[in-house]
């Protein structure tokens, strides 16, 4: 059976999703009504560490509108708690209870949840719960967590130290036996949070009687959460549903089953009444995970030809007050990918992961995105040590074309990637000789110039295969529901679920490919666990692969029963059918051959006239496995100018070369590079979450975690490779967060660049104005205010 | 419980008169006591500008006024680009140029445009940015929406437009 015309796979579409959304009519969590609806309300600690002594909620009870008040001890009884005990050596168990019971850990952790008519009503009533707390010493540095002496965050982790774990990869101490020299280098990124502009929430909805509950949630992973959901309230997964409606930005904040979802929801089944909980603005930027504060010291032995022999790097993580995700899980894959696109083989990393009376962290777009910056960060501190052209150190150390099938230090194997090509395409687009020639002239006139380059390779999809080899439980595969209706019109139910990403058309785009049909018959649907099969949700750059990838698989399960079908009712023989513009005729005879309605009409209305053995409807399920991983990558190159008496960073030129294999959608595609590498710069240059000494948090509004706009976010030039996966359906790779790692990377090797004559050694984010002139200041360069 | 008022707005053309609390915020009686959900709450405090809506003709933060405020305005929200089922050519091009991806945002960006379009006629890019700077957006990176305004600052400078407002 050939493949037909492509005609929408590939095409530059606006997703179909787009249009509602310009209408004002999408319907996000706050958007839902509900008669007797409820509304949540937390009270949260404001201390970073304190025993709960007593919580009287007696004057909250009595409040205008207040139907209830629950507090940890009611909650514990009628939900289980959260063991996280995966089998991985180095890794503590930990548990926590759906709300503190002892003590809260982190300022906003949780302490009371107040239900009432009205959002307005449950805050006021949230002011009248009475707390006494016993404030106790604070761990809030990351580097002192562990040391003797410090109080017990949890008291099942020693030390504060749930997770370490060490990773040798060939013989790094001969590689270092044989160096001409070692480089140091440290990399300290600083904490953020993902700032979704929609916040969390949630509406859980438990039927009495039915003894049913259905959760709406601004989630990522609706099956997962559904698990979860049922497992803690205690009742079988079959009487959960969870329905994910538009979702206004996730970027990885939406996929724990959060404390307060949970709290809803077991309130809800108590009361007997559905009850919204979303939260506000300042809720979300202290309590909502955060992420990222990662430092990574790296020793690297080179040749003094600038060939990188061996490199040696300790991990150390904050995963903050909670393990909400196993504490080895984001800091494996940073010293995962360190080897970057470079062939070094003799390689040892460290992990340490520590807690702190801080939020829990959480994956974040790119959680292992230091990495790029270390990689590409230590290339040019060797090249600088050697007095030697970083380009020339990447051209020498790089992956070439011809290692197709490349494995990387770490084990993982790269199918035919192209970070030389997209190296050698982006300098060329930059003109990269000339730039130096202006870079040395503009720094004679006392200019702060650089240029930072940042190659990358973004592991993604993560098949099972990957889950098993890292020894985290999970599976990779996501699943396709593809249906043609009586009226040969197309639906299908995917797994995943969206956030913007546009994926309800790109599964559009490859099944009306599939079938040959206008694309305007096919609608996908996806987000209501009863509906949509289970899927392992949206994260990790997986969406359009996977769902791709099952869609297909569904549809040909589909087109082998069309054939069958239709070659049964012309007495043909299926070699000599296609599928063309939506009929199943004998190869070259249009007046021959069936629609696909009139196909539907005898496989729903006419059954008798199937082929023995054959069942009615024409519907076919498709679970896809992708390889344990898949690569992308791309080369970002970033030109910084950096103004010496405001410390402000001007980005005059910014150039993408990017492989991401098949695009199904350029457009879709180019939207997340924009967006990705925007956040990449976002988080490097501007945001910071910023807690004081004492454990108290500052950066409670947008005032103060401040987000880039239109002004600060540069134009960015980009350019696309093309190179298919030679093992998946389409050669279809993920894509979506490596852009936030080229931009890390590469605006941080730019300061550097700018700063290196200086002789300031650039070692922390971010790059905010008060950052870099504290970087001039203590060079000299600047005096101090 | 204070004393509640009774106010009578304008939205969209239509008339409503309604029993509110002072302390009621305008973003949350458009969104809840008349049921325009289209205005979007994204921060409270008057910075992501997602809940930017028209009021007597200038752009506000709904967010930051009070519903009792709002008592003998006219507002129009999203809801009120559309007319007579035909899409605003602001809207069109947003569509056109990808100017969204989770949608949360884009109400208040094509206000703060719209509003913006009716000022300058040929904007330059720098313009454009700088227009738009009040409204945050975490998914695009801006460079879709900035292209989007000013193709529709074309569209309606050949006579393609009406007001929205």
């Amino acid at each position: 059976m050939s493949k037909g015309q492509q005609r929408y796979v590939g095409a530059s579409l606006t997703p179909f999703e787009a249009r509602k959304f310009v209408l004002g009519h999408g319907m996000y969590i706050d958007d839902i009504a509900l008669p007797r609806l409820l509304h949540a309300s937390f009270v949260r600690s404001p201390y970073p560490h304190a025993r709960l002594r007593d919580i009287r909620v007696e004057a909250a009870c009595r409040a205008p509108g207040v139907v209830a008040v629950l507090i940890g001890r009611d909650l514990a009884s009628l939900t289980a708690p959260f063991r996280l005990a995966p089998p991985i050596p180095g890794l503590l168990p930990m548990e926590m209870t759906t709300l503190p019971v002892d003590k809260v850990r982190f300022v906003g952790d949780l302490v009371a949840c107040v239900i009432a008519e009205n959002r307005y009503l449950a805050e006021d009533a949230g002011e009248l719960v009475e707390v006494d707390y016993d404030p106790l010493p604070a761990v809030v540095d990351p580097h002192t967590a562990a040391d003797p002496g410090q109080p017990l965050i949890d008291d099942a982790v020693p030390r504060n130290t749930p997770y370490h774990g060490v990773f040798p990869h060939g013989d790094v101490e001969a590689a270092f036996a044989r160096a001409d020299r070692v480089v140091e280098a440290s990399f300290s990124q600083h904490r953020q949070t993902h700032a979704p502009l929609e916040t969390r929430g949630c509406v859980a909805n438990w039927t009495p009687g039915d003894d049913t509950i259905t959760l709406w949630s601004s989630t990522q992973i609706p099956h997962p959460l559904r698990t979860q959901l049922a497992a803690r309230l205690g009742i079988p997964e079959s009487k959960a549903r969870v329905i994910t409606p538009d979702v206004g930005g996730g970027f990885g904040q939406k996929i724990p089953l959060y404390r307060e979802e949970l709290a809803v929801a077991a309130a809800s089944r108590l009361l007997g009444r559905p009850i919204k909980w979303i939260e506000d603005r300042r809720e979300n930027l202290v309590s909502a995970c955060h992420a990222r504060e990662d430092i990574v010291s790296v020793q690297v032995a080179v040749r003094r030809d600038g060939t990188i022999l061996g490199v040696k790097a300790h991990i150390l993580t904050n995963l903050g007050a909670y393990a909400f995700f196993p504490a080895n899980y984001m800091a494996q894959v940073v010293g995962m990918m360190i080897p970057g696109p470079y062939r070094f083989q003799d390689y040892t990393y460290d992990v340490t992961t520590v807690l702190t009376n801080k939020c829990p962290a959480g994956p974040y777009r790119a959680p292992m995105l230091i990495c790029s910056w270390v990689t590409e960060g230590m290339v040019d501190a060797v090249a600088r040590a050697l007095a030697l052209d970083p380009v020339e150190v990447r051209r020498r150390n790089m992956l070439y074309r011809e290692d197709r099938q490349y494995v990387s230090a770490t084990g993982q194997r790269y199918e035919s990637i192209t970070p030389r090509d997209t190296l050698e395409r982006a300098l060329e687009l930059l003109d990269y000789e000339k730039f130096r020639r202006w870079q040395a002239q503009a720094q004679v006139e006392g200019r702060l110039v650089g240029l930072g380059i940042c190659v990358y390779v973004e592991p993604n999809t993560y098949g099972s295969a990957f889950y098993r080899q890292a020894g985290i439980p999970g599976s990779g595969h996501d699943v396709a529901i593809v249906r043609i209706e009586p009226s040969g019109a197309i639906t299908a139910q995917i797994g995943i679920v969206s956030q913007g990403q546009g994926h309800l058309t790109t599964v559009a785009q490859v099944l009306a490919d599939e079938f040959a049909v206008p694309i305007d018959i096919v609608r996908v649907q996806a987000g209501d666990t009863a509906a949509a099969p289970y899927g392992m949700g949206t994260r990790g750059s997986r969406g359009g692969a996977v769902s791709a990838g099952a869609a297909m698989g569904a549809a040909r399960l589909l087109k082998d029963k069309l054939v069958r079908l239709a070659a049964h009712l012309l007495e043909a023989r299926a070699e000599d059918l296609e599928l063309r513009d939506g009929r199943l005729q004998v190869r070259g005879s249009p007046q021959s051959g069936f629609t696909l309605r009139e196909l539907a009409q005898k496989a729903y209305v006419t059954p008798m006239e199937l082929p023995p053995g054959m069942e009615p409807g024409l519907e076919a399920s498709y679970a896809y496995d992708p390889p344990p991983l898949t690569f992308s990558n791309a080369t970002h190159v970033c030109v910084v100018e950096i103004d010496r008496e405001t410390g402000q960073l001007l980005i005059p030129r910014y150039i993408i070369v990017e492989d991401c294999g098949t695009m199904l959608n350029p457009r879709v595609v180019e939207g997340q590079i924009h967006g990705a590498t925007a956040m990449g710069l976002a988080g490097a240059i501007y945001e910071e979450v910023v807690y004081d000494p004492q454990g108290q948090i500052l950066t409670g509004t947008f005032l103060d975690y401040t987000l880039p706009t239109s002004c600060e976010v540069p134009a960015f030039e980009i350019h696309h490779l093309e190179t298919p996966a030679p093992n998946t359906p389409l050669g279809m790779r993920g894509m979506a967060e490596g852009g936030v790692m080229g931009a890390a990377g590469a605006v941080s090797n730019a300061v550097a660049d700018a700063l290196a004559p200086l002789g300031i050694a650039v070692d922390r984010q971010p790059f905010s104005p008060r950052h870099v002139l504290g970087y001039l200041r203590e060079a000299g360069v600047v005096k101090a205010s | 419980m204070s004393e509640r008022r009774i106010i009578q707005v304008t939205v969209n053309g239509i008339r409503y008169e309604r029993l509110v609390e002072p302390r009621l915020l305008l973003a949350d009686f458009l969104r809840h006591d008349l049921e325009l959900s289209g205005t979007h709450v994204g921060c409270e405090h008057g910075v992501c500008g997602a809940c930017t809506v028209f009021f007597n003709g200038r752009t506000v933060r709904s967010c930051l006024l009070f519903a009792v405020q709002a008592h003998g305005a006219e507002i129009t929200t999203v809801e009120g680009l559309i007319q007579d089922g035909r899409l605003h050519p602001l809207q069109e091009a947003f569509l056109e140029h990808m100017a969204l991806q989770c949608g949360f945002c884009t109400p208040g960006f094509l206000l703060t445009a719209l509003e913006f379009l009716h000022e300058v006629a040929e904007p330059s890019e720098a313009e454009i940015r700088e227009a738009l700077a009040g409204n945050l957006c975490r998914c695009t990176g801006y460079q879709n929406i900035v292209r989007a305004v000013q193709a529709a600052s074309g569209a309606l400078a050949a006579g393609g437009g009406r007001d929205g407002e």
